[in-house]
């Protein structure tokens, strides 16, 4: 396997609303994966399902590999994904306190100068090049098909009908097959990659975030900072969690 | 049974199942819901159906469609909303699941099953491999303090739990390759012959001693 060369810097927080954290971010970096999840779920059920489905994906895709195997392809990450959601729905079934738990996850793998990245649910990943952000993930919710489907023309048109942005259409542990979206993109040195969950896109612009990533700095853990306090500050109803990716090149040495 | 309950100036009421993707309002008796009153245009809204949730839709009616007194063109509607048609009242019935009542801060998923647009594409998983199947040797785990010290378990499913929900909880995972140590639960990581199990968890061998918090087993193989 060959990794891109990477700097990382992620964390995830409370808010100032929630009394839990039912998100959870890690990875493997020097495996050039990272994950992010976004749990649900009653009592501490929502935590249990994010941390156990970053957890196992680590597992299935690092921990349990044969050191030095061939790049890891679409098939393999769908898989994987697959067991995460089954692992997730066997243990909501025979543990009463995790019934009807779920949760989102958006995972990104970096492999030599490709960054392939799959995911379902709310989470989303955005790519920042050369001053422009661009969104590469499309939501798995309701008020998104709802704009997709051409029943309204904008999010806000829908939101003004009384959609709520808080139905999801996929996430895991919701039921057998959960259908996960995945592409693959070409890297470029300098390219920043923003890892998030909802509890930063519903309360921080676009506009906002951009204005944040462009005040580069050497070190990435700033701006994650930055991004997560101006979601407290604009209200940070819901827990926070954002990974900053950028790559530097593809260490073909 | 979702349905829509149409209340005349009599007070009385006829109740209308919504079994279809649309049901048509108005005063012609094509329509779906017949409301005989001048007050009611001849095709005046339409009750759709999408993506498993209800909507209500005004037909550039001459007098308006209102939804809990306020004048809409499309909204979506919720159990217990009422509808201002003509001189009529509607009440609009969802039968609402255990668990589903409406948070506004809580995220739900609903099934996707009904977003008809979409073509039904062929599910992600994959026929699965033998990886879940039971590797040959059977495991075992022995408690080694606590109440249940000196018992002995089989880790008889794929994904087997010990320890409380909610508190200290490890997960064992049966694969085809050997069994792995996840943590479910509590506020440090497990350790493994005294070594903290990182992210990912570990694959266990023969032996292996396991503690987290209260719980202390050895895991046979």
């Amino acid at each position: 396997m060959s990794v891109s060369k990477l700097e990382v810097a992620m964390r995830t927080d409370q808010g100032v609303v929630r009394k839990n954290n039912e998100d959870a971010v890690g990875g493997d970096l020097s495996a050039g994966l990272v994950i992010l999840a976004d749990g649900m779920g009653g009592a501490n059920a929502g935590e249990v399902a994010s941390n156990l489905a970053m957890d196992l994906l680590v597992n299935e895709l690092v921990v349990s590999r044969e050191p030095a195997a061939k790049d890891l392809d679409h098939d393999d990450l769908l898989e994987a994904m697959g067991r995460v959601n089954h692992a997730i729905l066997d243990l909501a079934q025979n543990v009463p306190e995790y019934h009807g738990m779920g949760t989102t996850l958006i995972m990104g793998l970096y492999q030599q100068d490709i960054l392939t990245y799959a995911h379902v649910g709310d989470s989303r990943l955005y790519r920042f090049r050369h001053g422009v952000l661009d969104a590469l993930t499309r939501d798995h919710t309701l008020i998104q098909e709802l704009v997709e489907l051409g029943e309204f023309k904008s999010l806000d048109e829908a939101m003004l009908a009384g959609v709520s942005q808080n139905i999801l259409t996929r996430a895991f542990g919701s039921e057998a097959d959960v259908q996960v979206d995945i592409a693959n993109i070409k890297l470029s040195a300098g390219d920043l990659f923003l890892f998030c969950s909802d509890g930063l896109t519903n309360m921080v612009s676009e506009t906002e975030i951009q204005q944040i990533l462009e005040q580069e700095s050497i070190d990435l853990m700033p701006q994650v900072d930055a991004l997560i306090n101006k979601a407290c500050t604009n209200g940070g109803a819901d827990n926070v969690s954002v990974i900053l990716v950028r790559f530097i090149d593809s260490d073909k040495s | 049974m979702d349905k829509l309950i149409v209340i005349n100036s009599d007070l009385e009421t006829q109740e209308f199942i919504l079994n279809q993707k649309q049901i048509t309002v108005g005063r012609d008796q094509t329509n779906d819901v017949c409301l005989s009153d001048k007050s009611v245009s001849r095709h005046h809204a339409d009750v759709v159906k999408i993506a498993s949730k209800y909507f209500l839709e005004d037909a550039e009616s001459t007098n308006g469609t209102r939804l809990n007194g306020l004048e809409i063109k499309k909204h979506i509607l919720k159990d217990g909303d009422e509808i201002d048609i003509g001189k009529y009242k509607l009440c609009f019935q969802e039968e609402v699941g255990a668990g589903e009542v409406e948070d506004l801060d809580k995220t739900v998923v609903i099934r996707p099953g009904d977003i008809t647009s979409q073509q039904p594409k062929p599910p992600v998983s994959k026929p699965q491999r033998p990886s879940l199947a039971t590797p040959r040797k059977k495991a075992r785990i022995r408690f080694l303090a606590g109440p249940e010290e000196g018992e002995i378990k089989d880790v008889d499913k794929s994904f087997f739990t010990i320890g409380k929900p909610g508190g200290n909880l490890i997960l064992i995972n049966r694969r085809h390759t050997g069994y792995f140590l996840l943590k479910m639960g509590g506020d440090v990581p497990p350790s493994v012959n005294g070594e903290a199990v990182r992210a990912g968890g570990m694959e266990l061998q023969d032996g292996d001693r396991v503690k987290l918090g209260e719980l202390d087993f050895k895991f046979i193989l």
